[in-house]
């Protein structure tokens, strides 16, 4: 249940929750991200529901001209990529893995992040401004990597939405039932 | 290491290569040896891997009577990033006049885009360029005793046969350990955080500046052939999270 929402949307089971596309290509690698409604209105209402352009955050990501793919041919100039501003992400260390939402901008595997303590997978794109409309966002991150790096670097991001959907997302129904015990004196 | 790619001979060959367009983007050459001459404005660096004696001065043809510690200067001299056809300018005025088997022949290569930069980081393209820049090596006709066989055969400790592309592509600084995983001493190395280029150390410091020419020249067909051999689009990789049950349900039972 989000508070304040004239609607309440839940992810019914079978329904994609998140999505995530990976492609090597001239800015380095191509990721395309879609998700429920659900997702990104809860990423909104974890801030101020302002937004923010990505820049300031890292210069990693950048904004993708969008084409054809059947004719090749450019159907729109890059567009600058905003974020949902503030809020308080907590970083999600789930057994090996640490999940890091507090990190936009930023390469996607954040090895050599101090903060974060070495290893992590970024799901910051998370926070996009637009993921559940149309297609989602289409954005490129700067880097060069194996054909192999790209395949463990999609594993670990299905395995972190995952944790991420169920740590946030998914409902919980918990039943306290509270009885007393007979005193004895 | 992997296979090499089968099957570039028709990118190799030069005149039809001329009509293609160069997927390298700029060259930079590092030069090992003992120079007798400086060009003008030229500092020679050390480099602890060169180890140049009087005996390689003198077989160059060096007057013993005028032979000093201060005759020849070794160490390495490396240019600024170079057009593809300015690099045979700059080798026939930087070469060494004094050269032995301990100097190597560093060729750094840029690309004007990261995905080039990206399909040569498999291994098979540091297969292919030890397999073609072999069958070069015999067409050159070396002598059996020429330092390029033992680098072709992985026998050298400063070009092995080895692929750390994933490790080497986020290091900043350059460390000397020849034996750790992940260290950059391999046939082609990928410095991509330092300099942005891919760097191959196959090659030993030649005779003269035309064989060098010819040696860079080669290398530079095997890595546009390579990449005109493996011009295709690359699938997506998908990453997808479906919800599964509606609603997780837990029960807490207290007694008070």
């Amino acid at each position: 249940m989000m508070a304040g929402d004239a609607e309440v949307q839940v992810v019914k089971r079978g329904e994609t929750c998140i999505q995530v596309r990976l492609r090597r290509s001239h800015v380095g690698l191509t990721v395309e991200v879609k998700t429920h409604p659900t997702v990104e209105a809860f990423v909104r209402g974890l801030g101020d529901e302002t937004v923010v352009d990505v820049r300031g955050s890292g210069r990693y990501w950048v904004p993708l001209e969008t084409f054809d793919d059947t004719t090749g041919k450019k159907l729109a100039d890059a567009k600058p990529l905003y974020i949902y501003n503030g809020g308080s992400l907590p970083h999600l260390d789930k057994g090996e893995e640490l999940i890091v939402l507090n990190r936009p901008g930023r390469p996607i595997l954040l090895n050599d992040d101090p903060e974060v303590g070495g290893h992590g997978i970024n799901l910051s794109f998370l926070r996009l401004v637009g993921t559940s409309e149309g297609t989602g966002v289409r954005f490129g991150i700067k880097g060069v990597y194996t054909i192999e790096q790209i395949r463990n670097i999609a594993e670990r991001i299905k395995n972190a939405s995952r944790q991420f959907y169920i740590s946030f997302l998914k409902p919980v129904d918990i039943a306290v039932f509270v009885s007393t015990q007979e005193l004895s004196v | 290491m992997s296979r090499p790619s089968d099957g570039l001979e028709k990118f190799l060959e030069l005149p039809k290569l001329e009509g293609v367009r160069q997927r390298v983007y700029r060259v930079g050459l590092e030069l090992e040896g003992a120079w007798l001459k400086l060009p003008r404005g030229t500092n020679v660096q050390h480099d602890g891997s060169v180890r140049i004696n009087s005996e390689d001065v003198l077989a160059c043809g060096v007057d013993p009577n005028t032979l000093t510690s201060s005759s020849f200067h070794p160490g390495e001299i490396a240019s600024p990033p170079l057009e593809v056809k300015t690099f045979p300018t700059w080798l026939q005025t930087y070469y060494p006049q004094v050269t032995n088997r301990t100097c190597g022949f560093h060729v750094h290569m840029s690309f004007r885009t990261g995905f080039l930069y990206q399909k040569l980081m498999s291994p098979s393209y540091p297969a292919t360029v030890v397999e073609y820049m072999r069958r070069w090596a015999e067409r050159e006709r070396f002598a059996s005793s020429h330092a390029i066989w033992p680098r072709l055969r992985g026998e050298n400790e400063y070009c092995q046969h080895k692929f750390f592309a994933e490790a080497q592509i986020g290091v900043t600084r350059k460390d000397y350990d020849r034996s750790r995983p992940g260290h950059r001493y391999t046939v082609i190395a990928y410095p991509y955080a330092q300099h942005s280029t891919i760097e191959c150390r196959l090659l030993p410091m030649f005779g003269d500046a035309g064989q060098a020419t010819r040696a860079v020249a080669e290398l530079l067909n095997i890595t546009n052939g390579f990449l005109l051999a493996s011009a295709r689009r690359e699938a997506r990789v998908s990453a997808e999270v479906k919800a599964d049950d509606d609603c997780i349900m837990e029960e807490i039972r207290v007694r008070v």
